[in-house]
């Protein structure tokens, strides 16, 4: 269940950003989409504790993200929230699948089994040993879908998945998504701006 | 995943970047071992060929000069000494042991030194081949003279007056009839003789002179009596080759002491290029770090991994100086068949370089940690890369 309560936020010498009060049940998903501008980046950094807000409580399964220690947030994100990034993002020295093992929470039960099934199930496959910089952008999506789901988080969050994407594409992302939120049992938040996305989902937030 | 690991692929992730900085530590901690342990061959070596000489005596002049040709053969002598003036003293009460020098001849550079078996014994030779001097006129052969002049037992040698290589050649000739095994002080560059040999091949009938005597003493009184006693009375001089060593060594010392502060300074200047390596690879980093904050690393784990990636490119720097030291050490010690470099593969000084390498390495990844901390990941994932 996701909670967010009175959520502001202001960049330093920037506008301030005041978000609608969100109520997500378990097992729904949500779809958050507004124009370039209205926050919507900043909105899913704060739904996933990465940026403090100005004020008001975001809540995920109850624990409220910024009454958690530094540490304690860590901790959490690291193991309640997957994220992926609009732009994936990865540490360049490592593998596809070290990548994804970096990600790993401490005594994951049969942690590379798990990797391997998880990249077979993703097609990356025969790309689990390549350096991410030899991966095409789809495989790094791909490649970020497995690192953000690989815990099987609570919520897993993505930044315009679909932006610079073909249709084909687009729903070829959309559906390893919901798929894999499902079979996880993570609430998948989608934070777009893509008109296309909007058939996936039944709650839906405009800023 | 360890985050050992994790640093280490971040150094091979940039491996130029990595290899200047490494080998920059590797020289700077390479020249400084490489001091340590000629250092400590040059120490083992001068204070080794003492061997227990308290007093070496000698005629009168500088006492440097008689204690570096008595003792290490290698400086001329600073004259005779008369075997009425030096015995008494040789047989007094408290000499423990007095073994007589006589040189000044050799066979193609090589010094001739006429002593009896006690100078053998004080370095505890062995011999190699064939047996020690009988007789007059029969040499035993150091091992590294006789591989310089291919000398076997039955060769014959003359000996010619002084060092020089020209200078006029005795017609008495020697009789090797040993080759002594290695012993890694100055008798292996050395052909010795029984002393009366000096005195027939000068044509001296009876008893001739001393360059020189080798005192140890029943006691410490024993050797500030005698010192005073022949420094005072007599036309010799004693001098005291511990003293004369330090005094060298401090005069050493200076130049020595000189390469250090150069070394340390191109260890510092490599913890300069290891801060500008992980300073210039900050904007990647940044992402990497970034990245592994929404995984959930703390600061302090990510800040860690820094640290350890600079004392990576520090460790593996000084591993590498302290292999190029020995390498070296090595090939002097091999090529140059140096008595004076044994080839010490190991000084304990050199354990000071780890603790100041890792420190070093610590201190050049502060900076590029601090701006790591101070980093907003939420504006770094933003950003396009």
């Amino acid at each position: 269940m996701i909670q967010t309560e009175k959520l502001k936020f202001t960049y330093k010498d920037g506008p301030e950003f005041s978000f609608p009060d969100i109520n997500v049940p378990n097992k729904e998903n949500l779809l958050i989409t507004g124009n370039s501008g209205v926050g919507k980046t900043t909105l899913l950094h704060l739904l996933a504790g990465i940026r403090r807000p100005k004020s008001g409580k975001v809540k995920i399964n109850g624990t409220s993200l910024y009454e958690l220690k530094s540490s304690e947030l860590d901790f959490f994100r690291g193991n309640q929230i997957g994220v992926v990034f609009q732009q994936p993002h990865f540490v360049s020295g490592l593998t596809a699948f070290e990548n994804i093992e970096i990600a790993v929470k401490k005594g994951f039960p049969e942690k590379n089994n798990h990797i391997n099934k998880l990249v077979n199930r993703l097609g990356i496959e025969n790309r689990a040993s390549y350096k991410t910089n030899n991966l095409s952008l789809g495989e790094k999506q791909r490649l970020g879908i497995a690192r953000a789901i690989v815990n099987k988080p609570q919520v897993l969050y993505a930044d315009e998945p679909t932006a610079s994407l073909d249709d084909k594409n687009a729903s070829i992302v959309m559906e390893l998504l919901l798929e894999e939120a499902e079979i996880n049992n993570s609430q998948l938040v989608c934070i777009t701006h893509d008109q296309r996305v909007k058939r996936y989902f039944k709650n839906e937030i405009d800023l | 995943m360890n985050d050992f690991y994790i640093s280490f692929k971040s150094v091979l992730s940039k491996p130029w970047y990595s290899l200047m900085s490494i080998l920059l530590v590797a020289t700077g901690t390479g020249i400084i071992s490489l001091l340590f342990l000629i250092d400590n061959d040059l120490q083992k070596k001068f204070y080794g060929d003492i061997k227990g000489i308290q007093m070496v005596v000698g005629a009168k002049g500088s006492p440097l000069q008689l204690i570096l040709s008595a003792v290490y053969q290698a400086d001329n002598p600073t004259g005779n000494i008369k075997a009425s003036e030096v015995k008494p003293f040789t047989r007094h009460p408290l000499v423990k042991k007095a073994i007589p020098l006589a040189y000044g001849d050799s066979y193609q550079g090589t010094r001739i030194v006429g002593t009896d078996t006690s100078y053998l014994n004080l370095y505890d030779v062995q011999i190699a081949e064939g047996r020690l001097f009988n007789e007059e006129m029969e040499v035993v052969v150091g091992s590294q003279a006789a591989k310089k002049h291919n000398l076997t037992v039955g060769s014959k040698i003359n000996s010619q007056h002084g060092q020089a290589m020209e200078a006029e050649q005795h017609q008495h000739p020697f009789k090797v009839k040993g080759i002594l095994k290695p012993t890694g002080t100055v008798v292996d560059r050395l052909i010795i003789t029984p002393y009366q040999s000096l005195w027939e091949v000068h044509d001296i009938e009876g008893e001739g002179d001393f360059t020189a005597y080798l005192l140890q003493f029943k006691n410490p009184m024993g050797q500030l009596m005698l010192s005073k006693m022949i420094n005072n009375n007599t036309s010799m001089q004693a001098a005291l080759p511990s003293i004369e060593i330090d005094r060298l060594m401090t005069l050493l010392g200076t130049g020595y002491d000189t390469l250090k502060i150069l070394a340390y300074g191109i260890m510092a200047l490599s913890g300069f290029a290891v801060f500008i390596t992980l300073f210039t690879s900050l904007d990647q980093k940044k992402y990497d770090l970034s990245v592994m904050r929404v995984l959930g690393y703390s600061k302090a784990r990510v800040l860690f991994q820094v640290i350890v990636e600079s004392c990576i490119l520090c460790l593996a720097g000084i591993l590498i100086g302290l292999i190029l030291s020995r390498l070296i050490m090595y090939f002097i010690s091999y090529i140059k068949e140096s008595a004076w470099l044994t080839g010490s593969m190991f000084d304990t000084r050199e354990l000071i370089l780890l603790p100041l390498v890792i420190l070093l390495g610590i201190v050049a990844a502060l900076i590029p940690a601090y701006k790591l901390y101070k980093t907003d990941i939420a504006q770094v994932l933003s950003d396009e890369k």
